[in-house]
């Protein structure tokens, strides 16, 4: 038994306002979300006593600016004036969900009670994602030249490969995107709301790095999600019901030694993470959750996260996405949220906030049928955190 | 045995402009590759101690932790791991060039030793995940070769 399980629950949820532009401050936003979150709990400031937070600009090459372009754990503590923290903690990958992990860690250790997490994601105007260098050093000496320099590029090279040795093709992830975007067309948050696609306008879209088009990109957004957690005993005392966290883990790392990411380097980061969330809970696999929050900043996430975690077989994921199986209805639904694809580029939200609200019976017009027992993670084979979450202590 | 590349499609690649293309800024540990192509060599560093490529060169051997490390000739011959077309003009000095090809090349010495390249003057039909490959040199500004690649057997 894993000192972690079910000691520690989520007890409250926030968002702030989250579009592409939305015309508050990042500082604003993750502050609104912040307060949403405890109000949300039942609790005050004064009752947090942690902090954790992923604070990565989230656009490569963009500013640093504390409060706008970032929104770092010493920013929060001084907005909300947490005077009564005893612990705080900053990570460098593995975004909201690697985030909560060590909330979790921590709560359980005694070092802290009471944990506020956060990920905030600033949209700056201008091109996403763009290359404005003259001269590049480091590994990327030996890519930049080709004119590669870009998070799309290292997906699109791997989900490639993933295409051409399991015989994958687009349509199969037509299927996915066109669920995520269906659930997101009756969430009220999220980025495309109101905005259902057709499997041939996803056929259709514009390609940015062959084979990951426009739609299998998240939308850069300005928000914010964030959440409480406390220890299980005071957990039972608050307003809403508990989502324990029955165990989770934090890592993802590439072992192989290369200037790109080959398919089965990627495959391998996915699978040493899902071993060590199955190793830290016993008895629990794939097939006894109800539905599945998996990250899917690119679409081709959840191919390796659904086989690493044992939900299929290796090089099966993009059959078994079909026939219904991750609709709302189906036998298991996929990231009702909408995830990252359908609610936007808010790096886990999607997924955590999502996995609570259902468990705890509030996802309105979404809410599943069943929704007991879940999965979720956040971040990429290269930087994640993965957390099995319950309405029950099981 | 080449993949089908079902997800390409045949008008997709044009004939590009050439691109300005970011130049290296090489430290001590990168100068030779960078040296070795300006003769027209590939040259990859290489373990002294357990006889494993490194590239990016690195400056502790990761399976031996030997550090005699130096660069060695390789035969230029690989295949193709994988490949995009980089539709969007995100990249400054590619605005021009796009479509364009990128593939990452596996070579023959050593399983998961990867290089980048463009293929360049490939059609679509050449960018296959599988088909065997081989080093050229192109040369770009500030006196800098960039060792790519094209289609082995091919002119």
């Amino acid at each position: 038994m894993s000192h972690i399980r079910n000691q520690v629950a989520i007890v409250g949820v926030g968002y702030s306002d989250l579009a592409p532009h939305a015309g508050k401050s990042l500082g604003t936003l993750a502050i609104d979300a912040c307060r949403t979150a405890i109000a949300d709990a039942g609790l005050s400031v004064d009752d947090i006593d942690g902090i954790s937070n992923y604070p990565n600009a989230s656009r490569i090459g963009g500013g640093e600016q504390d409060g706008v372009d970032i929104v770092s754990v010493k920013y929060i503590a001084q907005a909300l004036a947490l005077r009564q923290l005893s612990w705080s903690c900053s990570i460098t990958s593995g975004t909201v969900v690697a985030s909560l992990v060590h909330a979790v860690n921590a709560v359980a250790s005694g070092a802290c009670n009471t944990v506020l997490v956060w990920r905030g994601m600033f949209s700056p105007p201008g091109k996403f994602g763009s290359f404005r260098s003259t001269h590049v050093a480091g590994d990327a000496q030996f890519t930049a030249p080709y004119g590669f320099a870009s998070n799309v590029m290292i997906f699109a090279f791997a989900y490639a490969r993933y295409m051409a040795v399991y015989g994958a093709t687009r349509e199969h992830m037509a299927t996915y995107v066109v669920n995520a975007r269906n659930n997101a067309s009756i969430n009220p948050q999220a980025v495309f709301h109101g905005k259902p696609i057709s499997r041939q306008d996803y056929m259709n879209a514009r390609m940015i790095a062959n084979p990951l088009s426009l739609l299998d990109c998240d939308r850069p957004v300005d928000g914010c999600g964030a959440l409480v957690v406390t220890t299980a005993e005071r957990a039972r005392y608050l307003q809403h019901r508990p989502a324990y966290v029955v165990g989770g883990t934090a890592g993802g790392f590439k072992f192989s030694h290369s200037p790109v990411l080959d398919l089965e380097s990627c495959m391998e980061a996915a699978q040493v993470v899902a071993r060590a969330l199955w190793k830290n809970i016993p008895g629990l696999t794939a097939g006894d959750m109800d539905f599945a929050n998996i990250y899917d900043g690119f679409s081709f996430f959840i191919y390796p996260w659904l086989e690493a975690f044992g939900f299929c077989k290796q090089g099966e994921a993009f059959a078994y996405i079909q026939d219904g199986r991750i609709a709302r209805d189906g036998a298991m639904p996929l990231n009702p949220s909408g995830g990252a694809i359908g609610m936007g580029r808010l790096h886990g939200s999607p997924q955590l906030i999502e996995a609570v609200l259902q468990l705890q019976g509030r996802a309105g017009a979404r809410q599943l049928k069943k929704a007991d027992v879940t999965l979720v993670n956040s971040g990429s084979p290269l930087g994640t955190g993965a957390v099995v979450l319950s309405n029950e202590a099981i | 045995m080449p993949f089908a590349c079902t997800t390409l499609r045949p008008d997709e690649l044009r004939m590009r402009s050439s691109p300005q293309r970011p130049i290296p800024v090489p430290t001590p540990l990168t100068q030779p590759f960078w040296d070795a192509a300006k003769d027209g060599r590939l040259a990859i560093q290489r373990c002294r101690g357990c006889r494993r490529y490194f590239h990016p060169p690195v400056t502790v051997c990761t399976r031996c932790y030997g550090t005699d490390l130096g660069f060695e000739p390789v035969s230029g011959h690989g295949h193709i791991y994988s490949r995009t077309i980089m539709h969007d003009p995100r990249m400054r000095g590619f605005e021009e060039a796009v479509p364009f090809a990128i593939i990452i090349v596996e070579l023959v010495e050593q399983r998961g030793l990867f290089l980048v390249s463009n293929l360049p003057g490939a059609s679509i039909e050449d960018v296959e995940i599988g088909a065997e490959v081989q080093v050229m040199f192109e040369p770009m500004a500030a006196g800098f070769v960039l060792p790519q690649f094209r289609r082995s057997g091919r002119s």
